[in-house]
């Protein structure tokens, strides 16, 4: 009798996808995506709501998508009788079952709005799959396609039926001629490029060559955080800074003071998931660097490192003080700066905490779960602050104990720090 | 007659403006075991990619079980095993998982095979792939294509990361396998020590060509290194010239005869002959 026939469907589903970093990265938040969207649309909340649902159906279809990569950087997929359907029919799958839920969910609770940013959102998903799967290149553009799906949840406040009609329209349009778009999952060598690339560098958006030559000085200072990131640290500083002029621009301009604060200690939260990430996956870098000369021992390698991490949290402190001092006194006619030194605070705390709870993680896929849940911690506490009207001493008092602790927790990490020697 | 497992029939392809596979003519047969030795570059793996339908030639005919590599139906792949030079594909499963999933894709599947391989190459299943050092990773893909008992084995490079023991006892037992089932099997390699052990067939890969192929005994026999002065001239018209400089000449057909003019004709080793051929 065949094995084939013996088969189930989720025959290796776990270890292939819920093992592998790079899909664990995006099933992991697909999951609570779906959680918290069907709590969102009991709860009737209806700010939230566009925002959960489009990153849920991202998240499914870019776990799918990175999968794909995966497939044609494997030189033997299509050579193993049945494997490539199976793997494909699981991919499958995980589009298709959360996107069931959140269907029957907003049909059940009458959210039908909800239905509309679906139909825009599995459009988007759909097309990234399926170029995805014939050109491994169009991964690199991940964080684009979810910038873009975020800023659609902004912009589309009120997505009109003919729209959304035309969205479903297209994307079946998409589906029926799949196998047009060329030969889809073909084996390409450029492929473990892309996903090797791709894991190192923490699907960093920036092209590679992105202010190539420069910044000799911002990599001496934070030495040897530059060493595990490369260009990409430069890269990250750069786009940081970028965001943050202008943020301090359009806070000039006109009155978007808490949306602009949320922006900013998101984006700190995250590029420091990044410089983290690219760490863990050059863990044998560390070897070399204790062999350095300008360290005597492994434990003085990890306190510098520790301490270029302080460094990195220091430059978040002084952008946060910058710009939501500049905030507090321009759009606030009697600043107390309470609301400047408590957003400082718990924004570069959150980053040293970020720091800290990646300095215990030895393996990527419990880095991708630890650090989902620190992220949701860490914007969590963020967003209260920014959501407070009134400040008391109290709450000072709080932010200071809270940074305290984090450059505390960051500190005693250091002899955490996994070296692999 | 015997039905080629592997045929390239006047084969060329161009990469990049360069021709990296250039009138390829090979036959493999059941009971064949074909080293396939080159330089890094000198087309091996292009030339095994092609048999797999990984890589579409440009002119020629490849036959991969009689078919067409790039159109190989269920069956026919279930009777060709592949080991590529980077082991890459299972990466979150641990040893165990992943021939669990392997296995479910073949119904010749030999756990017995898979058990007595696993424990040769001292593998533990419980280890995680992506832990495991690169031999460890190659042995694992070794088993992966070997444990159905395929007809048609390709290996790029097998046992370049084993260590030498595991290597000798691996060449041993695909020697094995393919005696006693029939197989025919093509490796590549730079190890021409590997090549003399188990090979029955060398086909030496130069500059995207075969330069030479050949049993591996008549090879030896018939291959002679002939010195002569540079300032006469000599007649070897009547054998393959594989080789020249001003006073030495690699050649190939001779049986025994007299070589007017020559110095010295001195017998080659399968690494003195590949040094020489790229020298």
């Amino acid at each position: 009798m065949s094995n084939q026939i013996k088969r189930a469907w989720y025959r290796g589903f776990y270890a292939y996808w819920f093992k592998e970093c790079g899909s664990l990265n995006y099933l992991l938040p697909m999951f609570i995506g779906v959680f918290a969207s069907v709590l969102i649309m009991i709860k009737n909340i209806e700010e939230v709501l566009p925002f959960t649902i489009c990153f849920t159906s991202i998240c499914a279809f870019a776990s799918v998508a990175w999968q794909s990569i995966r497939l044609q950087a494997t030189e033997w997929h299509k050579l193993v009788p049945g494997y490539t359907k199976h793997i494909v029919t699981q991919g499958h799958i995980i589009i298709i079952v959360p996107h069931i839920i959140l269907i029957c969910a907003a049909l059940i609770l009458h959210q039908y709005h909800a239905l509309k940013l679906l139909s825009i959102s599995t459009l988007l998903g759909t097309a990234f799959y399926l170029k995805c799967r014939v050109t491994s290149k169009t991964f690199n553009a991940s964080a684009y396609v979810f910038f873009a799906m975020i800023g659609l949840t902004i912009i589309l406040k009120d997505i009109p039926l003919w729209l959304a009609c035309s969205a479903i329209f297209v994307t079946v349009i998409l589906i029926l001629l799949r196998d047009r778009f060329g030969s889809a999952l073909k084996w390409q060598p450029q492929a473990l490029i892309d996903y090797k690339h791709a894991l190192q560098s923490g699907w960093s958006p920036i092209p590679k060559s992105f202010m190539k030559g420069y910044g000799q000085g911002l990599n001496k200072f934070f030495f040897p955080l530059s060493y595990f990131m490369g260009r990409s640290l430069l890269q990250y500083t750069a786009l940081l800074l970028a965001i943050f002029i202008l943020l301090f621009t359009l806070n000039y301009f006109y009155v978007v003071g808490q949306p602009s604060l949320f922006i900013f200690a998101n984006l700190s939260c995250v590029l420091v998931f990044m410089i983290l990430w690219t760490r863990i996956q050059r863990q044998q870098a560390w070897s070399t660097l204790i062999t350095l000369p300008i360290y005597s021992s492994v434990n003085e390698a990890k306190q510098s490192y520790v301490k270029a991490g302080e460094k990195y949290a220091f430059f978040i402190l002084l952008c946060s003080l910058v710009l939501v001092g500049f905030i507090e006194l321009i759009r606030f006619e009697s600043p107390s700066f309470y609301l400047t030194a408590i957003y400082t605070l718990t924004n570069s705390g959150g980053v040293l905490i970020c720091f800290a709870v990646g300095n215990f993680c030895r393996k990527s896929a419990f880095f991708s779960v630890a650090l989902v849940f620190t992220l949701g911690f860490v914007l969590a506490i963020t967003g209260i602050v920014v959501e407070t009207k009134e400040f008391e001493l109290a709450h000072l008092g709080g932010a200071i104990g809270y940074f305290l602790f984090a450059l505390y927790a960051n500190r005693k990490s250091a002899k955490h720090l996994y070296t692999n020697s | 007659m015997t039905t080629a497992l592997l045929e390239y029939k006047n084969v060329h392809k161009i990469f990049n403006q360069n021709m990296v596979l250039k009138s390829i003519n090979l036959i493999i047969e059941p009971g064949m075991v074909v080293g396939l030795l080159g330089k890094n570059g000198a087309g091996k793996t292009t030339l095994l990619r092609s048999a797999l339908g990984l890589i579409e030639i440009d002119t020629g005919e490849v036959f991969t079980l009689g078919a067409n590599p790039t159109q190989l139906n269920t069956e026919l792949k279930s009777q060709v095993g592949y080991v590529p030079q980077q082991a890459f594909g299972y990466e979150g499963f641990s040893i165990r998982e992943a021939l669990d999933l392997h296995s479910s894709f073949y119904c010749e599947w030999d756990n017995s095979l898979e058990q007595d391989w696993l424990k040769r190459f001292e593998l533990n299943p419980d280890d995680m792939v992506e832990n495991l050092s690169i031999g460890q990773r190659q042995a694992l893909a070794l088993i992966m294509a070997m444990a159905y008992r395929p007809k048609l084995l390709i290996l790029d490079e097998p046992v370049a990361s084993l260590d030498p023991i595991a290597r000798r006892e691996f060449m041993l037992d695909l020697f094995d396998l393919s005696l006693e089932s029939g197989s025919g099997v093509i490796f590549s390699t730079h190890i021409t020590s590997d090549i003399e052990r188990v090979a029955t067939h060398v086909a030496l890969v130069k500059d995207g060509e075969v330069k030479l192929f050949n049993e591996l005994d008549e090879l030896k026999s018939s291959i002679r290194k002939v010195n002569f002065n540079p300032t006469q001239t000599i007649n070897l018209s009547q054998f393959d010239i594989l080789h020249q400089t001003t006073n030495a000449a690699i050649i190939s057909g001779y049986q025994n005869e007299q070589i007017p003019d020559a110095l010295h004709i001195s017998s080659l080793s399968l690494e003195q002959l590949f040094v020489e051929l790229h020298a």
